[in-house]
């Protein structure tokens, strides 16, 4: 049994020309102790996915609805609200994009901390400020003591994105979702922060969900990859293949798209035109008008995920054979 | 040099002693230094604004003035003597009479001290029931939204589309005039301002990014509520408190001038000005005496609450 089990999660936003399907019949599993990377570009339906695992949607203005959602076999689905909060933080935890406006900036980093640790474990605030001085320090924060008695606004953002970590990894999570950790930050802290949240999975055995747009990212911490693309999963495979071999035009592109050193002087690869607007979602195959493999079955007939083998999944009718993505 | 050696022998020696036993002694001194920390470092940035000493030695004085008026004056509020005001003629300050006397004769410090009394009452706990009804129904108007929002805004739609004065009015005609009644009357008319307030600021709040990540941290409603976002209205809240103390008295004199207030022979700073309207030129002292205690309330209270405004901002410096 996988830790969680996503089956046809389909999310909507209600607008003023009606609902507007951002994420169709998504489904995936996240194994005990396996990081999975979500990877898709801005828009494409990521961050609901994730808030939507945690419940954390607003309904309305969304729309959500699944078949199921599993987590350790019980659908969250059937959760009412005011048990959510034992899931939330304490079984699945979530990182935010903007360390920055994640902590309440009127409180000090240890009541923040404390009041997490106390509202799932029920201990003596004595006990919680040294957890929360422990966890300050595994995140790699010098002189947690002091730490602890500061306002957000007295942190960088590298140090703010720590203690968000510290505080969600706090109650020993089983999983954890990272919406775009280290886009906000910068690139030399992003490498640092990337490995602090990696290694935390690692030794705690905890399944990690990443959300990113950075292949970079997916490349140095996850296990598997999902790309997604217009809310729909368009290929899924373990981050070798997805790296060695890329079926699906769209995850090839992506990969040529990264600038790299190899081929100074050359014009750089785009995919051309835009993500289309959930409104103009193409019957037939999503990615198909902007592909320059389409054949006419693309745009005709929409293809369904399927296997390959060896857990490769891609949706598409013409995949690339043998994958030429750094060709 | 001796001295200075000395002091900083003091340190190494704590430290030795907390030795025994490093673990339980760090903590213990954490936890007392925290408990104390915060009020500490909030009195000290208070103390950073002269207006905010300033502020608290006013009102501090009003307060003390009005609590131990017996004790400050010889004379007594109701105590009628012609002697004092000849022809019935109110009688300029002198040595007798500080502030001088009104047309009765009566001791017109006296009667200022007591009239603090009534007048600080009335619009410290109006101002308290008015923040009692207030912030929860603006917490739960801005917080929750759906039909409750609804309710609790058409309800002060309708409160301000009849103007309160005449509310006020009616129902203090209704009920005898007493200082209970006029706090009651106050308190229960006047919270709106504090509900729309409260419920503007949690509208924008709620919709932040700490209140989804204190969410996602499995905190409950009412934690979120209370201790996250009810926090960042308390900054501009004390301002408008303060104001709202100033205008609760204001409000209880505009009450006395139409005599639904204080009555005879109880003194309150505005029932005073309203009774010195006919002298207004002929003996102006009585109406600046009380004119200038509210002032002096409503100009302190204004300053503590900025001084204290910026004391409780974690942000500002």
């Amino acid at each position: 049994m996988s830790l969680l089990e996503v089956n046809k999660l389909n999310i909507g936003f209600q607008g003023g020309d009606g609902l507007m399907n951002v994420v169709t019949d998504l489904s995936f599993d996240i194994e005990e102790g396996k990081a999975v990377a979500l990877v898709g570009e801005s828009g494409c339906g990521k961050s609901v996915t994730a808030l939507s695992i945690m419940r954390l949607l607003i309904c309305p203005p969304a729309h959500m609805e699944a078949e199921s959602i599993l987590f350790e076999g019980k659908d969250i689905q059937q959760i009412p609200e005011r048990h959510m909060w034992k899931l939330r933080g304490n079984d699945i935890s979530m990182i935010f994009q903007e360390p920055m406006t994640s902590l309440n900036p009127v409180t000090t980093i240890g009541k923040q901390l404390t009041e997490t640790i106390r509202q799932h474990t029920g201990c003596s605030k004595k006990e919680a400020l040294a957890k929360a001085e422990d966890m300050l320090r595994e995140v790699g924060i010098p002189e947690p003591k002091q730490r602890l008695r500061e306002y957000p606004h007295q942190m960088s953002g590298g140090m703010r994105q720590r203690v968000m970590i510290a505080m969600a990894l706090s109650c020993d999570p089983k999983l954890l979702i990272a919406d775009e950790p280290t886009t906000a930050l910068d690139v030399t802290i992003q490498d640092q922060i990337l490995e602090l949240i990696a290694d935390a999975c690692r030794r705690r055995k905890m399944a990690l969900l990443l959300i990113t747009h950075n292949m970079g990212i997916v490349a140095e911490a996850a296990d598997e990859v999902m790309v997604m693309y217009a809310g729909q999963i368009v290929e899924k495979a373990s981050v070798q293949e997805i790296f060695d071999t890329p079926m699906h035009p769209y995850t090839n592109g992506m990969l040529r798209a990264i600038p790299g050193t190899a081929h100074t002087g050359e014009e750089f690869y785009v995919i051309r035109g835009r993500v289309p607007s959930p409104l103009f979602f193409s019957k037939a195959c999503r990615f198909a008008p902007r592909c320059d493999h389409a054949c006419e079955r693309c745009h005709k007939e929409a293809p369904q995920l399927q296997d390959i083998g060896g857990g490769h999944y891609i949706r598409c009718w013409n995949p690339i054979k043998g994958g030429n993505a750094n060709e | 040099m001796y001295l200075f050696k000395k002091k900083h022998a003091e340190i190494p020696l704590k430290r030795i002693n907390s030795a025994v036993d490093p673990m339980q002694d760090d903590e213990d001194l954490y936890f007392s230094a925290k408990v104390e920390g915060y009020w500490t470092t909030i009195f000290k940035r208070f103390c950073r604004h002269w207006y905010g000493i300033a502020g608290l030695i006013v009102l501090a004085a009003l307060i003390f003035c009005a609590i131990a008026a017996p004790v400050l004056t010889p004379y007594e509020y109701d105590k009628i003597d012609f002697s004092a005001a000849p022809m019935g003629q109110p009688q300029p300050p002198s040595r007798e009479h500080l502030f001088g006397t009104d047309r009765l004769g009566r001791d017109y410090f006296t009667r200022c001290l007591y009239g603090g009394r009534i007048s600080l009452l009335i619009g410290f706990s109006a101002v308290a029931i008015q923040l009692l009804i207030g912030i929860p129904l603006g917490c739960i108007a801005g917080y929750y939204r759906g039909i409750a929002d609804q309710l609790i805004c058409r309800f002060i739609d309708f409160f301000s589309c009849v103007p309160s004065t005449f509310l006020i009015l009616l129902v203090n005609a209704l009920l005898k005039p007493s200082m209970f009644n006029v706090i009651l009357v106050l308190g229960v008319f006047g919270w709106t301002g504090y509900t729309r307030f409260v419920r503007s600021y949690f509208l924008s709040l709620r919709e932040q990014e700490f209140v989804q990540a204190a969410k996602a941290a499995g905190l409950k409603e009412r934690t979120i509520v209370f201790k996250h976002i009810l926090p960042h209205t308390l900054t501009p809240l004390i301002l408008s408190v303060s104001m709202g103390i100033g205008g609760a008295i204001l409000s209880e004199s505009g009450l006395s001038y139409l005599g639904l207030g204080m009555q005879e022979p109880i003194p309150s700073w505005g029932a005073m000005i309203a009774g010195a309207q006919e002298y207004t030129n002929s003996a102006p002292w009585l109406s600046v005496f009380p004119g200038l205690m509210i002032t002096l309330t409503v100009l302190s209270l204004c300053f503590i609450g900025e001084a204290f405004r910026q004391a409780i901002d974690p942000r500002a410096n």
